[in-house]
């Protein structure tokens, strides 16, 4: 099934064509939310966000850009209100904690251990997910999309919705914000 | 010089960490979790769709009958000048009226 007949069948509703849909891309999206969100089930949760936007939306899909990249910038846009959410729950259970109430604990994201990742590499990639938690959304985006999915800057461009231009860049200063905050790390260690 | 030359291949190597890594597997029953959650979206629409329907066809009654007593009352006040001329007319002509007539 080619992308055209895909998008004819999502819109005039068949079933089969969404199961399809969610079967091709479940993975990809899956990744690029763990970037985002390194907690398993946080990052499920959103995939299934991604899948049910998708639905609702599909009618409004007019097929100026790739269906990948529609879903990728779905993906990245739900994972980005989902950090702030998190921030913002986090701000008001701290505040909670203030008059001696207990707030929601979200769960610690600290340690985690991408599941695909090679198992010698499996202790720098943790403080590589780490660093990447202090990243601004933008870099954070360029970067996951282009580390975790391998997308080209061109691709970047278009799912962000931003010049390559604009991408080379956000790419440059996320490498060397990183490379701050890992150098901080492994000398204080 | 040789601490900051190892402290710079750590950071590439972490940097580089997530090279050749394996996607990992979303949920074997995503898809049905998807369907249940879009089943549970559905059916909160048509409850809402339901209440909005009756929320309309409560404002269409109040309207219709308060546009009914304000007609009502509207068309009383006609009648009582209507009464009130023809009383006049009756006075300054002489002639007697009951309301029977009217």
């Amino acid at each position: 099934m080619n992308e055209q007949q895909l998008l004819y069948a999502l819109q005039h509703g068949q079933e089969p064509a969404f199961r399809f849909l969610v079967d091709r891309y479940k993975d990809r999206l899956y990744n690029t939310i763990l970037g985002f969100i390194p907690v398993e089930e946080d990052a499920e949760d959103i995939l299934q966000d991604v899948f049910v936007k998708v639905f609702e939306n599909i009618d409004n899909f007019k097929g100026e850009s790739l269906l990948s990249t529609w879903m990728y910038r779905i993906a990245v846009t739900q994972s980005l209100d989902a950090i702030r959410k998190k921030k913002s729950k986090k701000r008001d259970a701290t505040i909670l904690s203030w008059f001696g109430m207990q707030g929601i604990v979200e769960k610690s994201s600290i340690e985690f251990v991408h599941p695909g990742v090679l198992a010698e590499k499996k202790e720098m990639a943790i403080q590589l997910f780490k660093a990447m938690q202090q990243l601004t959304d933008n870099q954070k985006a360029a970067f996951v999309l282009q580390k975790i999915e391998g997308l080209t800057q061109q691709e970047i461009a278009e799912v962000l919705k931003l010049s390559v231009g604009a991408i080379e860049s956000l790419l440059s200063r996320a490498k060397e914000n990183l490379r701050k905050i890992l150098s901080t790390y492994y000398y204080e260690k | 010089m040789k601490s900051n030359e190892n402290l710079q291949s750590k950071i590439d190597e972490a940097l580089n960490s997530l090279d050749g890594y394996n996607r990992a597997e979303a949920n074997h029953f995503l898809y049905e979790k998807i369907q249940y959650r879009l089943s549970i979206f559905k059916k909160e629409s048509a409850m809402y769709n339901k209440w909005l329907v009756r929320l309309v066809c409560m404002v269409i009654v109040l309207l219709a009958v308060n546009i009914y007593y304000i007609s009502g009352f509207t068309g009383n006040k006609n009648n009582s000048t209507k009464v009130s001329g023809l009383e006049a007319f009756a006075q300054e002509y002489n002639i007697e009226t009951t309301g029977e007539d009217i």
